[in-house]
């Protein structure tokens, strides 16, 4: 198999694909980045017919995505994927836990924070799958996870039996690694376009077509944003009676240097948030929306869908994450520059036009990454994950106030709400755990704790 | 293929791993500065004993003549560490921050209960600072001696008081026998009795929820309370402004800002009032009901209406921040038998549509007072006297700061200063002992004007002058002169003034603006032939409706961008009615491949006649609809087009939107909406103007409510006047590339303080927030917390500038 330099990072040149080949051309980038990388091989070394080391089963490697899985019959599951950020192993992983046996775990636990050291204990399921997972999203049917990953620069997508918790990808061995063909998608070309993924995926989202007009599906659709400000578009298309997703549009346009997407289910449009670039500084949100197309969905596109400016602050050039109030009328946009929650006025036109409607700052810890809206008797909280600062902090969304600082992480990043067991989850990226943070202490004014780790902590010097 | 996909993920991981360790040895070693505090977010004073800790009355740290503090006392500031829950200490006088316990790796401060909201000190006898604390609900009483290293291990401890529900603010009584407590969740404040370090009696006063109707102050000629060189010139008289509606956002009261005057006041979140509690009898009295909800409180000292000494009246203000969106209110708070007596005070600068906040161009985040060696039972004691200027201070100039100032840190990283009375006004501008007034050629123009923001540079012009007025016509700039044809002379509206091509008469020019200060914008016009309105700049589809019209569906807010169909345009009032027949879309896509070779698709996209590049595709809009019922996910307009809509500007006959849907299909097409026959006028900052609201059938049209001033369409031979420019330009341009633009440049700034560029070490600028700001009376000089990097920061009132020391 041949590699190429694309974006920043590797892509096969021989797709696998089961209505087209995704062949990217010879050219002389191309030609010049094989030499490159020869070269680079040499210094290093290594044997690159060796396979690697596979993961350890049950391990987290640097996890990056969590998501709470809706309830089914009565049953829900945590979903974790690390992305082997060290490449120590030869794969990533995606894994189901039992959620209702870590609560109780938790409940159980008599002074808090505990630590179970084994997580395997709670292990439901796990698929192994490429390195650089930057994104999970999960289908609004709850029997599908899509993941963005950068190794691959393509979709991942993982069945999952939302009853029991199993993952399954059409591989082999146990786990199972997942098949190609799970790990990569379809091409639609039937609608005169052959569409082309490019740039390192680094978000992902998943919505019910019916949400764009599709009548009452079940399907999905699925955006995936690229750094270097592309989109793709997926959409669930019926192979033997089983939904799969099908690459049918891409689109440029978007603000470059995107770090994370959010997704506004009011208005179905994905929001695009862009890191500080000292070549290219840009105070721009972007958007993007799909437009679907009822009578060939295979027509359907993804567009850019507008932009707009943060101006006010200082300085706005670096966003990270958005949660969105439950009427739609306000955003809770997380910012490095300046580290706080920026809230948006959505409902009312801003005083200067093309420029988004500040109402107020509330000020987080160091390195804000990502951030997620809790309900507590009525009031919104955001918890903010802050990866330099190594706390998660609770803001009223309502007042701008701090509810709570938790600190006890070393590297907290993604983060899920499980409302069920008024419990954040957070993924340690630099000790490679997943926490626990009890948020009903919000109810009576007190602040949040850390109440539980799971997991052996297997912290990383270079990280510190 | 699960091998070889493994083998190939190993060989990414080989490279990646070989890449980053040839990177890492390239590297230099990043230096990160350590910072002692983690989001400090208030800060008390307080003067201790450096040998004992014990608190002294703030007076015995005045500083003697030479700035000497007195021996063996020093100031210290207290600063609330947010992240941590723990109380900074810093010796003003030895510029350090105190490690309670070298012991400790790093800096020990005192800790105190989770979620710190407010600190406060008795200036007079203090022995404990008092700290709220919203994450266990309680008030705790701080020896003081706990500050300094000498004396941690002397200092007492003391329960906390518990409270019935977390504290969001607290201050302290004027007698500093009390505090008190905002408690949101329970409706009420508290009045906590103080003993020394002890706690006494705890009062609970429920809030009413009743909201009466706002109301806003006369507008009213503050020509006493201002100063202005020249004295020729005349500032924008003051608007009448309409009382806000605003609906509570709760059935209760919900406390969450205190400050004294001469009674307690409440600011509320919920409910759009100011509580008043009489600090006697802690009885509730009638609210200023001011029509925004509330996130910060400042009260000036009294001030003479003005300054002539022999007649004036003593006022008050009660300045606010809004909290739905940041902006700053003044409020009446002087003489309780006054019409106005809170009222909520005409400003009238800036935004025309803000015409009752004081015109910051970000949101606020906090207030404080200054009032540099004023006193208000002598307020003319420090007033300068043109005839002999004082000798202890620095000249009188902008930067300077003697009197009563407001001073506003704004989101945007800055500290900036609101006029309330200059005692350097009437000194402003004159060269001392001379009977000329304005006579100073180092400061020939000065505008003080109470309630607006300080002007922060000696202009050199007054108020504001076009100074760069061009046609670009096909690329090629053309700089009019004064008496250029280009553009007519016109008679400026009431509302605006000559600034370029003046005629004698003192009203006519070539183009109209403000040359008030405080009503200008430095930004660029533009006027732009048949040029697009800003926020339309989209990406949409086509899809043929039922009826046989045709819909182009976006994401764009057309509305709120101004858009206007044929069909509204011919319904609409004047002045729209003479403006405008209805907007166009204007497709800038390409061909796919497919229609790529189609001759007449290649017409409708401008390629005929010879013509080899392509041309925006030209539709006339019919009607344009704002969210309406059918439109779904993403998109939130429809620009809807006559089913016989013709493609504009083509030389190939019978070219329709028919043939624009056909050569584009369902293909999603990069868009904009541009206005026809007539120039679309845009400022840079100022954006388009326009009277167009979004009716309840979505569809956009003409709101006659809105002032006439707000127009972005110019049309040839008729004068163009909005809020902010107007000129006339008399005939079609000769070329469709074609623009005026007048650059707004000479708006003098107003003072500010960058937070971030405060260093002590060079080094660069930090992003900052500033979230307290303390004025201290007895060093004279205004204390700013940054929550962000820069931490505590300290400036010097004559001039205003940072000392050299700021701490972090």
């Amino acid at each position: 198999m041949l590699l190429a330099v694309t974006e920043g990072s590797f892509r096969a040149l021989m797709r696998p694909s089961f209505v087209t080949s995704r062949a990217v051309a010879h050219d002389r980038a191309s030609t010049l980045a094989r030499g490159l990388l020869g070269a680079t091989l040499l210094v290093a070394g290594c044997a690159v017919d060796n396979v690697g080391a596979a993961p350890t089963p049950g391990e987290l490697n640097f996890p990056v995505a969590v998501a709470v899985t809706p309830e089914a019959s009565g049953r829900q599951f945590l979903l974790v994927a690390s992305s082997n950020f060290d490449l120590r192993y030869n794969a990533g992983s995606l894994q189901s836990y039992d959620l209702a046996r870590m609560r109780d775990a938790i409940a159980g636990c008599g002074d808090p924070p505990c630590s179970f050291d084994d997580a395997r204990a709670f292990l439901v399921s796990e698929v192994w799958l490429g390195s650089y997972t930057t994104g999970m999203a999960l289908s609004p049917r709850g029997d599908r996870v899509y993941l963005a990953v950068r190794s691959e620069v393509d979709l991942s997508w993982i069945d999952l039996d939302p009853m029991t918790g199993a993952l399954g990808c059409e591989g082999t061995g146990q786990p199972e690694t997942c098949a190609p063909r799970r790990r990569t998608t379809e091409v639609a070309t039937s609608c005169g376009r052959t569409p082309e993924i490019s740039g390192d995926p680094v978000g992902v989202v998943a919505s019910r077509v019916s949400n764009l007009g599709g009548g009452p599906s079940e399907l999905d659709y699925v955006v995936m944003v690229h750094r270097n400000g592309h989109a793709s578009l997926f959409l669930d298309h019926l192979v033997e009676g089983r939904p799969e997703p099908l690459l049918v549009d891409v689109t440029d346009g978007l603000p470059y240097d995107i770090t994370n997407i959010s997704f506004e289910p009011a208005s179905e449009l994905v929001w695009t948030h862009s890191s500080y670039n000292g070549a290219r500084l840009s105070r721009d949100v972007g958007f993007v929306g799909v437009a679907y197309d009822e009578a060939t969905p295979e027509c359907s596109q993804v567009v850019p869908a507008g932009r707009v400016q943060l101006r006010g602050v200082d300085d706005g050039f670096d966003t990270r994450d958005a949660a969105f109030s439950a009427d739609g009328s306000r955003a809770y946009v997380l910012s490095r520059r300046p580290e706080a929650i920026l809230t948006l006025d959505l409902a009312n036109q801003p005083l200067f036009p093309g420029e988004a409607s500040i109402d107020r700052l509330s000020h987080v810890g160091y390195a804000p990454s990502r951030i997620a809206r809790l309900d507590v008797l009525g009031r919104e909280i955001l918890a903010a994950t802050c990866f330099d600062d190594r706390k998660v902090w609770f803001v009223d969304g309502g007042t701008g106030r701090t509810s709570g600082v938790v600190p006890g992480f070393q590297g907290p990043f993604e983060l899920a709400v499980d409302r069920a067991g008024e419990l954040v989850w957070v993924v340690d990226f630099r000790d490679s755990v997943i926490r626990a943070i009890d948020y009903a202490p919000l109810e009576t004014g007190a602040e949040p704790r850390l109440v539980a780790t799971f997991g052996r902590v297997r912290p990383v010097q270079v990280l510190r | 293929m699960t091998a070889s996909r493994a083998a190939s993920s190993l060989q990414r991981a080989t490279i990646a791993l070989a890449l980053v360790a040839v990177a890492a040895c390239a590297q230099q070693p990043i230096g990160v500065s350590v910072r002692t505090f983690n989001r400090p977010i208030q800060l008390a004073l307080v003067c201790l004993e450096t040998a004992t800790g014990l608190g002294r009355s703030m007076e015995d740290c005045r500083l003697d003549s030479s700035g000497v503090s007195p021996p063996g006392l020093a100031m210290h500031a207290l600063v609330l560490q947010e992240a941590r829950g723990e109380v900074a200490a810093v010796d003003l006088v030895a510029r350090v921050v105190i490690d309670t316990d070298p012991a400790i790796p790093g800096y020990s401060f005192v800790p105190v209960a989770p979620l710190p909201v407010s600190i406060a000190v008795p200036t007079v006898t203090p022995s404990c600072a008092f700290v709220a604390s919203a994450g266990a609900s309680e008030i705790a009483a701080i020896d003081l001696r706990s500050f300094r290293r000498e004396s941690a291990s002397s200092a007492e401890t003391y329960p906390a008081l518990e409270l019935p529900s977390a504290p969001t603010a607290m201050v302290l009584d004027p007698s500093e026998h009390a505090l008190w407590v905002a408690l949101t969740e329970r409706s009420s404040v508290a009045r906590v009795e103080l003993d020394g370090c002890a706690f006494g009696a705890v009062e609970e006063i429920p809030l009413s929820p009743d909201v009466p109707p706002s109301t806003v102050g006369a507008a009213s000629d503050d020509r006493s309370a201002s100063r202005f060189c020249p004295t020729t010139y005349e500032p924008e008289p003051s608007p009448t402004t309409s009382p806000r509606d605003v609906a509570p956002l709760d059935a209760v009261a919900r406390p969450a800002v205190l400050a004294v005057g001469r009674e307690l006041l409440v600011g509320d979140r919920a409910l759009p009032i100011v509580h008043r509690i009489d600090l006697e009898t802690h009885a509730e009295l009638a609210p200023f009901s001011v029509g925004a909800t509330l996130r910060a409180l400042a009260v000036t000292p009294e001030v003479p209406s003005g300054y002539d000494a022999g007649a004036y009246t003593m006022e008050r203000f009660v300045y606010a921040i809004d909290d739905a969106d940041g902006t700053v209110l003044a409020i009446d708070y002087g003489d309780p038998s006054s019409p106005s007596f809170g009222a909520v005070l005409p400003i009238g600068a800036g935004s025309s549509s803000r015409p009752d906040r004081i015109p910051f161009l970000a949101g606020a985040r906090t207030l404080e007072i200054v009032r540099a060696r004023y006193d208000a039972s002598e307020p003319f004691a420090q007033l300068c006297d043109p005839a002999s200027f004082p000798r202890d201070v620095r000249a009188p100039q902008f930067s300077v700061l003697r009197g009563v100032f407001l001073v506003a840190g704004l989101n945007d990283g800055t500290v900036r200063f609101v006029d309330v009375f200059d005692s350097d006004a009437l000194c402003r501008g004159r060269i001392e002992g001379s009977s000329a007034d304005c006579s100073n050629v180092s400061e020939p123009f000065v505008y003080i004007r109470r309630h607006h923001p300080r002007l922060g540079v000696t202009p050199s012009t007054v108020g504001v002058v076009a100074n760069d007025v061009s046609f670009v016509v096909n690329g090629a700039t053309i700089r009019l002169s004064d008496s250029s044809s280009e553009l007519a002379e016109v008679s400026c509206p009431p509302t605006l003034r000559p600034i370029f091509g003046a005629s004698g008469d003192g009203r006519s020019a070539r183009v109209c603006g403000h040359t008030d200060p405080f009503e200008a914008l430095p930004e660029i016009w533009v006027a732009n032939w048949q040029g697009p309105l800003r926020g339309t700049q989209a990406t949409g589809i086509f899809s043929t409706l039922a009826d046989g019209r045709v819909a182009l569906d976006s994401s764009i807010d057309a509305c709120a961008a101004g858009v206007l169909g044929s069909e509204q345009a011919g319904l609409a009032p004047a002045p729209e009615r003479d403006l405008t027949a209805g907007d166009v879309i204007a497709v800038t896509s390409t061909l796919t491949e497919e229609m790529a070779g189609d001759e007449r698709c290649q017409a409708v996209i401008g390629i005929e006649g010879g013509t080899q590049s392509a041309r925006p595709v030209l539709i006339p809009i019919a009607r344009a609809v704002t969210r309406p019922d059918e439109l779904r996910a993403p998109f939130t307009s429809r620009l809807l087009v006559a089913s016989d809509a013709p493609v504009l500007d083509r030389a190939t006959p019978g070219l329709g939107i028919a043939d624009v849907v056909r050569c584009f299909g369902a293909a999603a097409v990069r868009f904009e909406v541009r206005v026809r026959d007539a120039y679309a006028v845009t400022g840079t900052r100022s954006g388009a103007l326009h009277r167009v609201a979004r009716g309840s059938d979505g569809t956009c049209a003409i709101d006659p409510s809105r002032p006439t001033s707000r127009q972005s369409r110019a049309r040839p031979g008729l004068l163009f006047a909005n809020d902010a420019i107007a000129f006339e330009i008399p005939t079609r341009p000769a070329s469709d590339s074609s623009e005026l633009r007048v650059t707004i440049g000479t708006v003098p700034p107003t003072l500010n303080l960058d937070v971030g560029a405060a260093s002590s070490v060079g080094g660069a600028r930090s992003l900052a927030m500033p979230t307290d700001l303390l004025f201290n009376d007895v060093y004279q000089r205004l204390y700013i917390v940054d929550v962000e990097r820069r931490g505590l920061m300290e400036t010097t009132m004559e001039p205003l500038q940072y000392t050299q020391t700021r701490f972090e």
